[in-house]
């Protein structure tokens, strides 16, 4: 059921993003908007995860608009993996209280095998909303690792709040047991104005009674078998600690 | 219409208004008009041109004007003004600016706001009505003549500009820009007031009319420039599902509020009008003329008059004449009836011998006849003397009547010699010695009848009556 799901929206996401092809292809008749921005933020956060090890980040973003459809590419010095770049591309529709939006998001990571070329690593979502709430569904459609992401979100003035939901595929095996990698969190977002934001972020929710969520000490680690040493390399420890991340970005008209 | 171009409509139009007058003496006959204490009198294009016989207006009384009369012309032969009387001749006040349309609404997704309408300008204000004048004041209280320009009007005010377009994936749209408030139009010119002006003869007002007449002919002011209009408000700013560094939500910023209109300029002052109060020279002339006139009038009257006395006094000397007619009538008949007394007393002495009785008799009737000529002789002095002091009255009015009217000498001349010459026959009649040579006769006559003794005795004293 699951599968079937994804795979209908993998298919209407990829319909929007053909959409979204044509209507840039009439560009030369409708007016392009165009806006971009640029910033600094204290830490690389990422669906409630801290990517970048708390390191502060760089990034940039641009993007087209023609009518509701939409390209933008954003680029950041990266996280703990390199630097990075997305491409975007979507369609948003306002209709009343109801908005829409789909696309597809492709990230690059020049410096990480595998990743490095257009199409590696790709989701396909689709967002609708009501008023000042939106539910977000995000699909993973291309890359080594199949997951999912839902967030029921809300703005209300300069405030909003994330709680997203990430659905790994593959759990971890540890010591002949495998682990769920699934975790909710919750981000709260103040616009102190256009350009300076705060953002806290905490994951409030996965498995804690796994021992394989808890970091060994370096003790314990020596003394697990090789195998067991390996799978606990390949397990996605989760850092439960509250985030807090200031962003400055500046528009570029 | 710019500021130079007001500057030269004025002289042109003073010219056609000094052009315009003609001097009183030339109006047709006007009309009597008279506008009642503390009532309003319009005036129309119809009557901008007035020659009046007679205008009065009463205290407090109001003149305004109908907005299509430009200028008004008065000429009035007899002028009564009371007090507190308003010539109101001001202009109309420009009309306002239209407000220009605003933008209304909001513009499309991620599209700044279109901009609000321009105001349009204030119109300029009219130009005080010019007033000419030429009157003759018979009495004049206090006037208050307003001409002052119109002041220019109000300029629109801007339109609002447009609400930026909805955040979509966008940067905010920025609002509209407001719209350019427009100009206050420019004051009118004050209106040219001119007054030629005179008193009549008796009028109880004199001196300068500037003590009692007020002009107000300032130019208008310039309009109020209208304020531009509000810009546009930006679109809010909001988050969006969007790639970050701090989650999935950007906050997409605010648009920039549209740019406040420009504040529309205020319209210029417009130029005072210019006040002439002058004496009516010509009109004085004309007063005079008819003056004297008048006075040519009176001459005549008088002439006539000299004529009439003259034609009295000749009346009254043919008179005095036919009195001395009578007068040597009687003393003709005097010197018979003497005659005819001395043949008696001839026939007298020839029959003295007569009886004395009769004689004493006749002595007596001659005395009474003697005391009724000496009567006689007493009414004819006495005529002789109001002759004289007539003749005298006579000859002082005719030096009077000669002192003037040179002209009139001639007829003057006929009867001073007509006078000279009845003076002549009174002197000559006075000169003869008839009652003389009567008296002597008569004493002669009593002297030779004392010398008899049937005469009676004649006293002393009828001697000296005699004698008188």
């Amino acid at each position: 059921m699951k599968s079937t799901l994804s795979t209908a929206i993998r298919f209407a996401t990829l319909g929007l993003t053909a959409a979204t092809a044509m209507s840039f292809s009439t560009s030369t008749i409708a007016e392009v908007d165009v806006s971009a921005s640029a910033g600094v933020a204290s830490s690389y956060l990422f669906r409630g995860k801290d990517l970048g090890n708390g390191n502060g980040a760089i990034f940039g973003d641009i993007t087209g608009t023609v009518g509701g459809a939409y390209a933008s590419v954003w680029a950041s010095s990266g996280d703990a993996n390199g630097s990075e770049y997305d491409l975007i591309a979507g369609y948003a529709l306002d209709a009343g209280p109801v908005s829409l939006n789909a696309g597809v998001v492709n990230y690059v990571y020049p410096s990480i095998s595998g990743s490095d070329s257009f199409g590696d690593l790709s989701e396909v979502f689709v967002e609708v909303g009501f008023e000042m709430v939106t539910f977000s569904y995000w699909d993973n459609v291309a890359g080594d690792t199949d997951y999912e992401y839902y967030s029921l979100s809300a703005e209300l003035g300069a405030f909003s709040a994330v709680l997203g939901y990430s659905d790994v595929e593959d759990d971890a095996t540890y010591d002949n047991e495998d682990y769920s990698l699934d975790y909710t969190h919750l981000d709260i977002t103040y616009a102190y104005n256009d350009n300076l934001s705060f953002t806290v972020s905490k994951i409030v929710d996965f498995e804690k009674d796994l021992n394989a969520n808890n970091e060994l000490s370096s003790d314990d680690y020596d003394a697990l078998s090789t195998a067991n040493q390996t799978a606990y390399d390949s397990l996605s420890f989760i850092d439960d600690d509250l985030l807090f991340v200031v962003s400055y970005s500046m528009p570029i008209k | 219409m710019n500021i130079v171009t007001r500057i030269f409509t004025i002289p042109v139009s003073c010219v056609v208004l000094l052009s315009s007058l003609s001097p009183i003496s030339a109006m047709a006959e006007g009309e009597t008009l008279v506008i009642e204490a503390g009532t309003t009198y319009t005036v129309t294009k119809e009557n901008s041109e007035m020659f009046l016989t007679d205008f009065t207006v009463g205290d407090n009384a109001v003149i305004n004007f109908d907005s299509e009369v430009s200028r008004w012309h008065l000429e009035a032969s007899s002028v009564t003004l009371g007090k507190g009387v308003v010539i109101d001749a001001s202009a109309l006040p420009g009309a306002k600016g239209g407000i220009g349309k605003s933008a209304s609404g909001s513009a499309d997704k991620c599209t700044d706001g279109n901009a609000g309408e321009d105001g349009t300008h204030g119109g300029n204000g009219s130009d005080g009505r010019s007033i000419s004048m030429r009157l003759v004041i018979d009495s004049i209280g206090s006037v208050v003549i307003k001409s002052n320009g119109g002041a220019g009007g109000v300029g629109g005010r801007g339109g609002a500009g447009q609400h930026g377009g909805k955040v979509v994936r966008c940067t905010g749209p920025d609002g509209g820009a407001g719209g350019q408030g427009g100009d206050g139009g420019d004051g009118g010119n004050g209106g040219y007031v001119r007054i030629a002006y005179s008193y009549k003869p008796g009028s109880v007002s004199k001196g300068a009319l500037t003590q009692y007449v007020a002009v107000e002919n300032s130019g208008g002011l310039g309009g109020v420039g209208a304020s531009g209009g509000n810009g546009g408000g930006g679109a809010e700013g909001k988050y969006i599902n969007m790639r970050t560094l701090t989650g999935s939500k950007k906050w997409m910023p605010a648009g920039q509020t549209g740019q406040m209109g420009r504040l529309g300029k205020k319209g210029r002052v417009g130029v005072a009008g210019q006040t002439l109060m002058d004496r009516d020279l010509e009109g004085q002339m004309n007063v005079i003329a008819s003056s004297q006139s008048q006075q040519q009038g009176s001459v005549a009257d008088l002439r006539e008059s000299m004529a009439l006395e003259r034609s009295l006094t000749a009346k009254k000397a043919e008179a005095a004449a036919m009195e001395l007619v009578k007068v040597n009538a009687e003393l003709a008949l005097f010197k018979q009836q003497s005659e005819e007394l001395k043949a008696q007393l001839s026939t007298v002495v020839t029959d003295r011998a007569q009886s004395n009785v009769s004689a004493a008799t006749e002595a007596a009737s001659l005395q009474g006849k003697v005391k009724a000529l000496e009567a006689a002789l007493v009414q004819a002095n006495l005529q002789l003397e109001t002759s004289n002091t007539q003749v005298e009255v006579l000859a002082s009015s005719m030096v009077a009547i000669q002192a003037a009217q040179a002209s009139a000498d001639s007829e003057s001349a006929k009867s001073r010699k007509l006078i000279e010459r009845l003076l002549e026959r009174v002197v000559q009649l006075e000169a003869r010695p008839s009652q003389q040579v009567i008296k002597e006769k008569i004493v002669e006559k009593v002297v030779q009848k004392e010398a008899k003794p049937s005469v009676p005795v004649v006293s002393e004293k009828e001697k000296a009556s005699i004698g008188q």
